[in-house]
């Protein structure tokens, strides 16, 4: 309790916050990596998902292979391509996009899964094209499922690019290793309530964003227990 | 949590003459990742069972769940590491323990709420009290998802154990530490496969465990054919 109070002092004093050692330029920092690394992540991941999801096939193999993905540590794929191409931003940059890819891809398959059955009907019946159907039709329905997909990654995003501070590059991970070296535990504390408020904004901008895209006729089918709980996907076998 | 006393170090840049360490690693690394989801299960238990009976509790929990899971691992060990100690494991097991519940609530919550109302009618009709009604009835009944949830924790924890290596601990994590100091690619990779073999395993282990306590799951696909 002692430790957290510390935190939020150290954390509310004006001149830990600036400079390029300051807190503003690490939350930055955090901020990009993750903006980044999710973009780059849902790139890769929604046409795969879109792929297994729109023709059911693969839907064994996406399973398996994103279970074995997730079991690549994060440590370990950023050491790694350190020892490839050190003082770059690619090790983080890797690491964080291996992360987001398994929630998103598994999100975008359940959200083509959860397309009712009379409805993929009706857009063929309408004379839609394959494509058509799709992007007017699928992705409107499944949109809820796959923003839940990229809300999880980009949870996970961020709590991890603080990994970034163990190999020189920055975000609030440096006051964690600094302050885990000097045995400075206020500034432990304070960078990691840091991060708390971080993902839980973006929890919140994702709730937004949610309103804002999703079709009123698709939310209020989607019960709400669904659209929360969606994070981590339940009965899937593999599937946070 | 043993004493680290007798812990092998990797010697010269190749693997052969090294298995000793991977393997002892691998053998530290399984022991923390069963006792974590064992007690994150253990914890998660209780929990569900509050927040089944009391659907109000479950918004909190899950609020709750999430935070924890929100602090940077090397955060929560760090912070968790004067109660625990400095320079032992314990503090990345409880972390480990702490994250698998995010996990582990959600699924037994949501399995257990998933039972059909009329089974639970019929265990009341033939007389369980509640808390026999949950283990004999509810929990049995919702093993596929518990066990989908065992699986997911038991992978993230291998995954995550690792986090430990920033600190130069945790099981495998300590090979990624040293390899990255001494610059052994060979070692980071040999860490690399091993966590990776042992995810794949420990998961099959799960999976096949939880095959064996469901056989009507098969039974009724047997049926179809």
């Amino acid at each position: 309790m002692r430790t957290i109070l510390d935190g939020l002092g150290w954390l509310f004093e004006a001149e830990n916050w600036d400079g390029r050692n300051g807190i503003r330029h690490a939350l930055f920092q955090l901020l990009w990596y993750s903006l980044v690394a999710t973009a780059v992540a849902l790139v890769i991941a929604f046409p795969i998902g879109l792929a297994i999801g729109h023709t059911g096939k693969g839907r064994f193999l996406a399973a398996n292979v994103s279970g074995v993905w997730r079991a690549i540590p994060t440590i370990g794929v950023v050491t790694i391509v350190f020892r490839w191409q050190p003082l770059s931003v690619w090790p983080v940059l890797a690491a964080l996009v291996v992360l987001a890819v398994p929630p998103i891809v598994l999100n975008t398959v359940a959200g083509f899964d959860s397309v009712p059955g009379d409805v993929r009907d009706a857009a063929r019946g309408m004379g839609l094209t394959g494509w058509q159907a799709i992007w007017q039709v699928e992705v409107p329905n499944a949109l809820p499922l796959i923003l839940a997909g990229v809300r999880s990654a980009a949870n996970q995003v961020i709590a991890t690019a603080t990994v970034a501070g163990f190999v020189g590059l920055g975000t609030l991970g440096v006051f964690l290793y600094t302050g885990t070296r000097t045995q400075q535990y206020d500034v432990v504390a304070g960078a990691s309530i840091g991060v708390i408020v971080l993902v839980l904004s973006a929890e919140a901008a994702f709730a937004v964003l949610q309103r804002a895209v999703v079709s009123e006729g698709v939310r209020a089918r989607t019960p709400r227990r669904v659209r929360r709980a969606a994070t981590v996907p339940v009965l899937s076998p593999h599937a946070p | 949590m043993t004493v680290l006393a007798a812990a092998p170090s990797w010697s010269g840049r190749q693997l052969s003459g090294n298995w000793d360490v991977v393997w002892f690693y691998v053998q530290q690394h399984t022991r923390y990742t069963i006792i974590a989801v064992v007690l994150g299960f253990a914890l998660a238990l209780p929990a569900s069972y509050l927040a089944v009976r009391r659907p109000a509790v479950y918004p909190v929990l899950l609020a709750l769940t999430n935070i924890i899971y929100a602090i940077p691992a090397l955060a929560l060990f760090v912070l968790l590491s004067p109660w625990l100690g400095f320079t032992n494991d314990k503090p990345i097991v409880v972390a480990m323990t702490l994250y698998t519940l995010v996990i582990l609530v959600r699924n037994l919550v949501e399995g257990i709420r998933a039972v059909p109302e009329p089974v639970l009618r019929a265990a009341d009709g033939m007389g369980y009290r509640p808390l026999r009604r949950f283990l004999g009835v509810e929990l049995p009944l919702a093993l596929p998802g518990i066990v989908a949830g065992l699986r997911l924790a038991t992978v993230s924890t291998v995954s995550l154990i690792s986090v430990g290596a920033v600190v130069g601990r945790g099981g495998l994590g300590r090979m990624f530490a040293d390899g990255y100091e001494r610059r052994i690619n060979i070692e980071l990779w040999a860490a690399l496969g091993a966590t990776m073999v042992l995810a794949l395993i420990l998961d099959l282990i799960v999976y096949a465990a939880g095959r064996q306590a469901t056989p009507w799951t098969r039974r009724v696909r047997g049926a179809v054919l």
